[in-house]
């Protein structure tokens, strides 16, 4: 696809297009990937592991452990699932990077940049919500459900501008 | 960059920063404070959808506050018999509700307008515009997705009972697009309608329109 082809005289329209097809490709492929391998793959080693992990290093009374896709301790018990995961922003972040189409070197730079930011957001997400879970269980709804995921959304926008600023430099 | 509409803060990725951070701040809190009464404002045009996603059933929304969590509520009550094969599995004039956290549903109007704050404009009258087109981009992105949503958790009990009853039922295509939202489409749904508000604002002021690049600005 080219702006040529796509909208020679709006080139916003073409990135609009680029970006909703790739994200829509994504989520199709991520629809493939069978739940097992999530659960017992992807979020057991990629999610819990290391959540728990920094929870027990920063408040080791909680007594925290990697029960499958699950983090679990006496006092709260928080289930990672599909959309748990921080895939939908990925998604998000690199159908606008991808539609960008900037050179390979910055666009190779800000897939990974992408690919650190959400997962370290996510992971700070999830162990923040657990600590909410645990001691404030009035507060999970509002943070889980609307101020978290639209924070997270800003946050990545925020650098995508950034990326997309560096490139016209 | 075409510079942003803030005289105050000359780089327009700070100003677009700024917009962005100030735009969410407030939008949530509004959200928290005023999210009842002000999605009341929606309910006479997203109940007609859910009936048109529920045939066979009459369909009323309403808010419920309660604590801890606000919820919409989607009540159904039979029109006649509902069979999944040759089980009866509603009976007519039986009452059904489905339930979602109005916070969940207030995800995508923030997005929408904390976007449109954040997009580059050229003067305050194109900033106006933007908002101004955010109302009828709203209509259509909680039209795609509160009762979709409500429709798609009560096929999801219609899929269960199938399944209780060993029945092959096709996923029903509100449900596919609930978990298409859940998945997160009610995120990318708002961004869409905001890029297209900026590219109608465009088209309506054209001497402010730019000649290049992305929605971001200027190239």
């Amino acid at each position: 696809m080219s702006d040529r082809i796509l909208a020679p005289r709006h080139p916003g329209f073409a990135f609009v297009v680029l970006f909703t097809l790739l994200y829509l490709v994504q989520y199709g492929a991520y629809q493939w990937v069978p739940d097992l391998v999530l659960a017992d793959v992807v979020y057991r080693h990629g999610i819990v592991a290391g959540a728990v992990s920094v929870i027990e290093w920063i408040a080791p009374g909680e007594r925290v452990v990697v029960d499958g896709h699950r983090l679990a301790s006496p006092r709260a018990v928080l289930e990672i699932v599909r959309g748990c995961d921080g895939s939908g922003v990925l998604f998000l972040l690199v159908a606008a990077i991808l539609a960008l189409r900037a050179g390979p070197r910055h666009t190779v730079l800000g897939l990974c940049g992408a690919l650190l930011l959400v997962y370290a957001l996510n992971q700070l997400r999830v162990i923040g919500l657990y600590f909410v879970a645990a001691y404030r269980g009035d507060w999970f709804t509002p943070l889980h459900g609307y101020l978290v995921p639209t924070l997270f959304v800003v946050v990545s926008a925020l650098y995508f501008a950034w990326w997309a600023a560096r490139i016209r430099r | 960059m075409v510079g942003g509409a803030d005289p105050a803060v000359s780089h327009p990725l700070q100003a677009a920063a700024i917009r962005l951070a100030a735009a969410w701040a407030l939008l949530s809190v509004a959200g928290l404070v005023a999210g009842a009464p002000l999605f009341r404002v929606a309910l006479p045009w997203l109940e007609p959808i859910c009936a048109a996603l529920l045939p066979g059933f009459a369909a009323s929304l309403r808010v419920v506050e309660r604590t801890p969590d606000t919820i919409i509520v989607l009540s159904l009550q039979a029109l006649d018999a509902f069979r999944l094969g040759a089980h009866v599995v509603v009976q007519p004039l039986e009452r059904l509700e489905a339930s979602t956290t109005l916070l969940h549903n207030l995800v995508p109007p923030v997005l929408l307008f904390t976007t449109l704050a954040a997009l580059p404009a050229r003067g305050w009258r194109e900033r106006l515009l933007l908002f101004a087109l955010g109302f009828p981009a709203l209509v259509v992105v909680l039209a795609l997705t509160t009762p979709i949503h409500l429709a798609g958790l009560v096929e999801t009990s219609f899929q269960d009972a199938a399944g209780r009853l060993d029945l092959a039922r096709p996923t029903p295509w509100a449900l596919r697009w609930m978990l298409f939202l859940e998945g997160g489409g009610r995120w990318l749904l708002p961004l869409l309608a905001a890029l297209g508000c900026r590219g109608i604002a465009q088209r309506l002021r054209p001497a402010a329109r730019t000649t290049g690049g992305t929605p971001l600005g200027k190239g």
